[in-house]
């Protein structure tokens, strides 16, 4: 594993030892990445398209939305007091005492399971004996064995045959270790607090790579990457450019104008001030602590070629101050008289990184605080994509170039350019078109990555976080934080940020738009 | 040795997450700050928003506003 330097242009596949070696590939990561996620959002988008129809009853014609694959697509679930309710929830009925509910009265079960997080399942335990519902693991098995399958195609056509075997025994292995970090983040007071799984799944792969080192059976999965780039191209559906104005010109400016403003300062300020020797970990912090958190520490990483090191850093700090974050901002402006709500939840959804928090916290401000928190994060979130592409041709133009101290020609360029941003763009773009143009377009997008894509977007990112911290050794990380600049770049970046935001949050949701708002709010649901 | 270490590790972050954080979660403002999250139906750890849904009501209204405010 590369020390932190100025290297920060080093591809960590090519650096990486437990990867397979770049040369003989047949295809790049990036391209590769990109025929995965456009082969899952194919299939995922054809199958609810061809099992959706139009019905008629009563005289009256309705679009019945249906999934064919979603009970073989899940993940573990939370839970309060038993870690198998995460896999294998308690069924309703068996839960409640029989003479209390008749069956036709028993609240529905969610396939998924997810019920048995839902407050009934807080009643006073009834003697009824238990059935577990096996949904969940048909789900978590069927993602497995999707993407398992779908995986070693790949491998085996960047790889050649040979590795196909090894890399589907490994696979296995290293989905197991992601169902544990999901599990430990299913736990609710976990959940509860943005404890996200990123973090577990980490921990799982630094534990083990630090006492026993990666087993050799893990090694040839152990491809960070790649599962990262295609879990982006996969987010690129979830970012539907129509939901950029969902709050109109008030949240374009805190989401829009601020966000690149903080984003470009920090960076700034960690170059010209602190002058932090890793670039890359330098545009890592002020991406996650700007736009979005976890979702956009990865993008960035990613177009910026960051170390896992610099990722797994990132990811820790970001974490750690949206918890203090989540639960000293709104307590401050809840106990300031006559600031106005709206404009705190709007404060906090564009300094809050990431989107759980945010929506916690503005739920202390009320139902409209919580509304307008989370949309001021939404519209942050479909920044990723702009941000991911800006910094990939920022870097490839900008950053390779004093490197290498010549001008590259354009062809260079190209070559460098991290590819799989534009399958991330390309998808952004499409699903966008489908959601705004197609008839019931909104009803198809929306069910299928409810249902699907999220959920193996979920389980790939899980997946890279496992490796990442199968890869990560202790010592690789403490001279990333001698001097303590890191913190010190998120402090004072994010002290800029809320000053910023506070200014534009009150200018736009107060002072400007402050009736607009309020007309929104008048016939909401 | 790190065999060892290995077992200790997990055996910790068992005794975590079997016993003390469900321990952790009975506390009476833990409990209802858990609780109130449940009645909303909102998910703290999510990492992007459409894993948010308390959050599709609104969304659906307001993308529906939209439609009308462009007609």
């Amino acid at each position: 594993m590369n020390a932190p330097d100025d290297s920060h242009d080093v591809p960590s596949a090519d650096a990486d030892p437990a990867a397979p070696s770049s040369q003989g590939r047949r295809i790049s990561d990036d391209w590769l990445a990109v025929l995965c996620g456009a082969t899952l959002l194919t299939i995922a988008f054809l199958t609810v398209a061809a099992s959706s129809t139009w019905e008629t009853t009563d005289g009256q014609s309705e679009f019945i939305f249906r999934n064919p694959l979603k009970s073989f697509v899940a993940k573990p679930g939370s839970w309060k007091e038993q870690p198998l309710d995460s896999i294998a929830p308690l069924d309703e009925p068996a839960k409640a005492s029989p003479e209390a509910i008749e069956p036709s009265d028993a609240p529905e079960t969610d396939q998924q399971g997810d019920s048995a997080t839902s407050k009934e399942s807080q009643a006073e335990p009834a003697p009824a004996p238990s059935t577990r519902n096996a949904a969940k693991i048909t789900g978590i098995l069927g993602a497995a064995a999707i993407l398992g399958v779908l995986l070693t195609i790949a491998v085996t056509v960047r790889d050649g045959t040979s590795k196909s075997l090894g890399f589907a025994a490994g696979f296995l292995g290293v989905f197991a270790l992601a169902t544990i970090a999901y599990v430990m983040a299913g736990q609710v007071v976990v959940k509860a607090y943005n404890l996200e799984y990123a973090l577990w799944a980490l921990l799982v792969g630094f534990i083990i790579s630090n006492t026993v080192g990666t087993p050799k059976l893990l090694a040839p999965a152990v491809q960070s990457e790649f599962f990262i780039k295609t879990g982006l191209v996969i987010l690129g559906a979830e970012v539907l450019m129509s939901r950029l104005f969902a709050l109109s010109i008030p949240g374009i400016c805190v989401a829009w104008i601020v966000t690149p403003i903080v984003l470009i300062s920090t960076y700034w300020f960690g170059q010209r001030v602190l002058k932090m020797q890793s670039r890359s970990l330098n545009m890592v912090i002020s991406a996650d602590m700007s736009v979005c958190g976890v979702s956009a520490a990865i993008a960035s990483a990613a177009a910026c070629k960051a170390k896992k090191e610099e990722l797994s850093l990132a990811v820790g700090m970001s974490l750690s101050f949206t918890v203090m974050m989540m639960v000293v901002m709104p307590a401050v402006i809840a106990n300031i008289p006559g600031f106005n709500p709206i404009v705190g939840a709007a404060w906090m959804g564009g300094t809050i990184d990431s989107t759980g928090a945010v929506a916690a916290a503005g739920s202390v401000l009320g139902e409209q605080g919580e509304y307008v928190a989370t949309t001021v994060k939404m519209i942050q979130n479909i920044l990723i994509g702009v941000s991911a592409f800006g910094i990939a041709v920022y870097w490839v133009t900008v950053v390779d170039r004093n490197n290498a101290e010549t001008k590259p020609r354009v062809s260079e360029i190209w070559i460098r350019f991290p590819k799989f941003v534009l399958g991330f763009i390309a998808a952004s773009i499409v699903f966008s078109l489908i959601h705004g143009l197609v008839p019931e377009g909104d009803v198809l997008v929306g069910g299928m990555v409810k249902e699907t894509t999220k959920v193996f977007r979920g389980w790939l990112f899980c997946l890279a976080f496992v490796c990442i911290g199968l890869e990560t050794r202790v010592a690789a990380l403490w001279p990333y934080l001698k001097g303590g600049k890191p913190l010190l770049l998120y402090v004072c970046g994010q002290s800029l940020n809320l000053v910023l935001t506070l200014l534009m949050a009150w200018l736009m949701f107060d002072v400007v738009f402050g009736e607009w708002i309020a007309s929104v709010f008048a016939d909401s649901p | 040795m790190g065999g060892w270490q290995l077992v200790l590790a997990f055996l910790c972050l068992f005794a975590v997450w079997c016993w003390g954080l469900p321990a952790l979660g009975r506390i009476q403002p833990i409990r209802q700050h858990v609780d109130a999250l449940e009645d909303r139906r909102i998910d703290a750890s999510a990492m992007f928003y459409t894993e948010l849904e308390s959050f599709e009501p609104w969304l659906d209204h307001i993308e529906g506003r939209s439609r009308k405010e462009s007609q």
